[in-house]
């Protein structure tokens, strides 16, 4: 096993870890608020439901782009590949951004849907609304996936 | 597919008959009542009291009902079976309180660690005394014993004991023999208590009676058992069944949803001068139109002038509507009513994200062999359990997407996380048969096929916005905002193909020019609403920035993959840890094996099945629905009585009469 696997992996473990964490702390501000917002209204349930899972996506994405260095680098077949330091360097950076980018907006878009569940207290009819909000903050997540597989992608081992 | 708007509808009666039209109203599943523009002031006296009084009838009886556990039932009501609820109302009401009173006693000793034996240390002194008296074996059958300790002048003790001696029921102890008195024991068992008493009530001139006490002649009971005894205390009397309460608990429930719904009847407010006066009222409010026929009815049935109008409703931002599909789209509109119901000029979401919602769950979960087991579960509850309402309908989209995942997990060879390659026989061979593809080995290809699908919702989504402009007779609005975006995405998927497949030289010549025109016809049309026609072009083209907007929401459905992968992930490492733990020859080993297999199995089931839906249903809330779809709508919330252990006959106008008829026998 060369040292360039030893990076690329360290990258696949990032973007899961971080874009975890993210997925982590935003769920959990947004179950919390979900959950003051049931006790009150118990019809709001689907509405808590739907807002607590806006921040697994970037765990989500993390993963994927987890997966896709791991495929890269032949880790899910078996048939690890030889990289150099360079090439696993390139793929650990190229998965930064999904890795970062998931972390903070997974812990923004809880923050954002904590904030929002003030709009299903008052109306759990509206959650349509307190989702948009919070999907604005994803859309750098979503970038930064984007980003990651076109680099990931890009790189040839 | 459709939206129904509701009307609102009038009801014009006598007074007298209010608590019946009221009753009937709570019956109707799709009648939402308005305040009143007059409130009705006589008809609101005593109602107040009426509501606490029921409240806490009902709220006793639930806890009666509750403390038998009695599991709800579908009692056939007939007349007959209401009258004897109600005819019997008072006593039954009476004796229910008397059960709830004796439920709490069981309950405070339940609660109570301190409870003991009521017996002092001086009784038991006597009962071990009783023990070594050498009573009678019958006495001994007994579990309490009668004991009465008595004093006679030993001059009329002879006398005493001769009269003794004829009864054989009670046993005569000596205590004790003192100059002037003696100190006798009589006992008996508490069966025949009847003959010391008589004894005594004879010869009182010659006894006194120093003491009396109930004995258990067995050890006093414990904690555990006083509380079994109080229980057994408390029972339905037989005079009348449970069932009846239960009878009586849904009427009185009805009458206290009729007296809630009092608030609503309000003064007439018409100009008919026949029916003007203080002698009728009205109610008003949001009528489904499917049970206009059922109102009509009512006001038929009604005594007096009764009159049924309709007001004018439609020019009303807050008009009632609901959805109205077939049985097969129905289980959809539970991912519709996640964002709210459609308002009146909107299209109805729920059978337009049918066939990507199930492919969508199907392809995400992607597990044949759960797939398999999800639809043998559901359709075993749906068929043999019979569950109605919203969990039928939340059943029968499970069930949809389950034969979806049995289809795309044969496809991409999800059974159970098995490696195919590992299974022979003729079964092996046909499931890699219908194996099409690897999704480890072809992961860039698949995210290729989530990322294709998501863009053909997005543009789903801009046709379904299209069509709704065209639905509000905006006809130039519709082709040139989302019908230019039509255009421009379907000309940028076609030049993209072309470039990759080769198709030709036509399209690969003119592709320039094509797509200038293109950018032309959006740029007008998106600047359409600036009234310098120098902007328009320029405005229009700065709504290209929103192409950002199409390309994150369509990397969104990289998740499709994401989940699909985690599920056969999943899967196949609980089938690595049952073999590493459980893979031994012993007995033990296998059923070690075959316990880590079904509760992992069971876990991942329900990790994904749960995960998978939230983010598809994420998907068309998020991704899909904001083109076109707002939920301007209100849903009718009705003010409605759910029986719990009487069934309602299908035939209301038979059942309203019932209640019509009754409503004056009730609580007055």
């Amino acid at each position: 096993m060369t040292i360039g696997i030893v990076f690329a992996t360290l990258g696949a473990a990032a973007a899961i870890v971080f874009g975890g964490i993210g997925s982590i702390v935003g769920t959990m501000y947004a179950a919390k608020s979900g959950a003051g917002v049931v006790a009150e209204k118990p019809k709001a349930f689907g509405a808590a439901l739907l807002t607590s899972a806006l921040p697994s996506s970037q765990g989500i994405y993390g993963f994927l782009a987890s997966i896709i260095i791991l495929q890269k680098i032949g880790m899910i077949s078996g048939n690890i590949v030889g990289i150099d330091l360079n090439v696993g360097l390139a793929i650990a950076f190229g998965a930064l951004p999904v890795a970062f980018l998931g972390l903070v907006s997974g812990v923004a878009q809880g923050k954002v849907i904590q904030a929002g569940s003030r709009i299903m207290a008052n109306n759990p009819s509206d959650v349509g609304k307190a989702v948009i909000l919070a999907v604005l903050v994803e859309s750098m997540a979503v970038f930064g996936l984007l980003l990651s597989i076109l680099v990931i992608n890009s790189i040839q081992v | 597919m459709a939206v129904v708007a509701c009307d609102i509808y009038k009801l014009v009666f006598k007074k007298e008959n209010a608590l019946a039209v009221l009753k009937n109203i709570a019956l109707i599943k799709g009648f939402e009542p308005i305040e009143p523009v007059v409130e009705a002031h006589d008809i609101m006296r005593g109602v107040d009291w009426k509501i606490s009084k029921l409240r806490s009838e009902v709220a006793i009886i639930e806890k009666v009902i509750n403390y038998f556990k009695d599991k709800a039932s579908e009692i056939e009501i007939s007349p007959s079976v209401v009258e004897v609820a109600i005819n019997n109302y008072e006593s039954i009401i009476e004796k229910i309180e008397d059960i709830a009173m004796q439920i709490d006693l069981v309950r405070i000793d339940e609660s109570d660690s301190t409870i003991d034996s009521d017996l002092t240390d001086q009784d038991n002194e006597i009962l071990s005394e009783l023990e070594n008296l050498k009573l009678p074996d019958e006495l001994f059958s007994g579990e309490l014993i009668y004991q009465k300790i008595i004093r006679v002048e030993n001059s009329k003790l002879d006398f005493i004991n001769k009269e003794l001696s004829h009864i054989s029921q009670i046993n005569p102890k000596m205590i004790e023999r003192g100059k002037k008195y003696s100190t006798i024991m009589l006992i008996s068992i508490i069966g025949e208590a009847e003959f010391i008493d008589h004894f005594l009530g004879i010869n009182a001139s010659e006894i006194e009676v120093l003491e009396q006490k109930n004995f258990s002649r067995i050890q006093p009971l414990t904690v555990e058992e006083q509380i079994e005894n109080q229980k057994t205390k408390v029972k339905i009397p037989a005079k009348f069944k449970l069932e009846q309460v239960k009878v009586l608990y849904d009427v009185l429930r009805l009458e206290l949803v009729a007296y809630e719904n009092m608030y609503f009847v309000g003064e007439y407010t018409g100009d008919d001068a026949d029916i003007r006066g203080d002698k009728y009222v009205e109610i008003t409010g949001w009528t489904d139109p499917d049970i206009l026929p059922e109102l009509v009815e009512l006001k038929k049935s009604l005594a007096g002038k009764a009159e049924l109008v309709q007001l004018p409703a439609r020019h009303r931002s807050d008009v009632r509507t609901k959805m109205k599909n077939n049985k097969f789209m129905r289980p959809f509109e539970i991912i519709t009513q996640f964002m709210g119901v459609p308002g009146p000029n909107e299209l109805d979401p729920s059978p337009l994200l049918s066939i990507f919602f199930v492919v969508f769950f199907g392809f995400a979960l992607g597990d044949a062999g759960y797939g398999i087991l999800m639809t043998a579960v559901i359709t075993f509850i749906l068929y043999f359990k019979r569950p109605v309402g919203t969990i039928r309908e939340a059943l029968k989209l499970l069930l949809y997407c389950s034969i979806s995942t049995i289809f795309f997990g044969a496809l991409t060879g999800g059974w159970f996380g098995i490696n195919l390659e590992s299974v022979g026989g003729t079964l092996g061979q046909t499931l890699r048969d219908f194996k099409q593809i690897d999704l480890q080995s072809s992961i860039i290809l698949v995210l290729g096929m989530s990322l294709i699908a998501g863009f053909s919702q997005q543009l789903f989504g801009v046709f379904l916005e299209m069509v709704t402009y065209f639905k509000g007779r905006d006809y130039v609005g519709g082709l040139a905002g989302p019908g230019t975006w039509l255009l421009l995405l379907l000309t940028i998927c076609l030049l993209v193909f072309d470039r990759s497949f080769e198709t030709g030289n036509f399209l690969r010549n003119l592709q320039g020019e094509i797509m200038i025109l293109v950018l032309i016809l959006f740029a007008f049309g998106q600047g359409r609403k600036q009234k310098n026609i120098l902007l328009k072009p320029l405005v229009g083209l700065g709504s290209l920035f929103n192409l950002t907007g199409f390309l994150s929401n369509t990397l969104s459905y990289a998740r499709l993959l994401a989940l699909g992968l985690a599920t056969g992930v999943i899967a196949s490492v609980v089938n690595l840890i049952a073999g590493i733990i459980g893979g031994t020859d012993s007995i033990f080993g296998i059923i070690v094996m075959i316990f880590i297999l079904v509760i992992g199995h069971l876990f991942n089931i329900a990790l994904n099945v749960m995960g998978t839906f939230v983010n598809i249903i994420r998907l068309q809330l998020v991704e899909f629905f904001p083109r076109f779809y707002q939920a301007k709508g209100q849903a009718l919330e009705s003010k409605l009585f759910e029986p719990q252990f009487i069934k309602i006959p299908q035939n209301h106008g038979d059942f309203g009469a019932i209640f019509i008829n009754f409503s004056n026998l009730f609580i007055k």
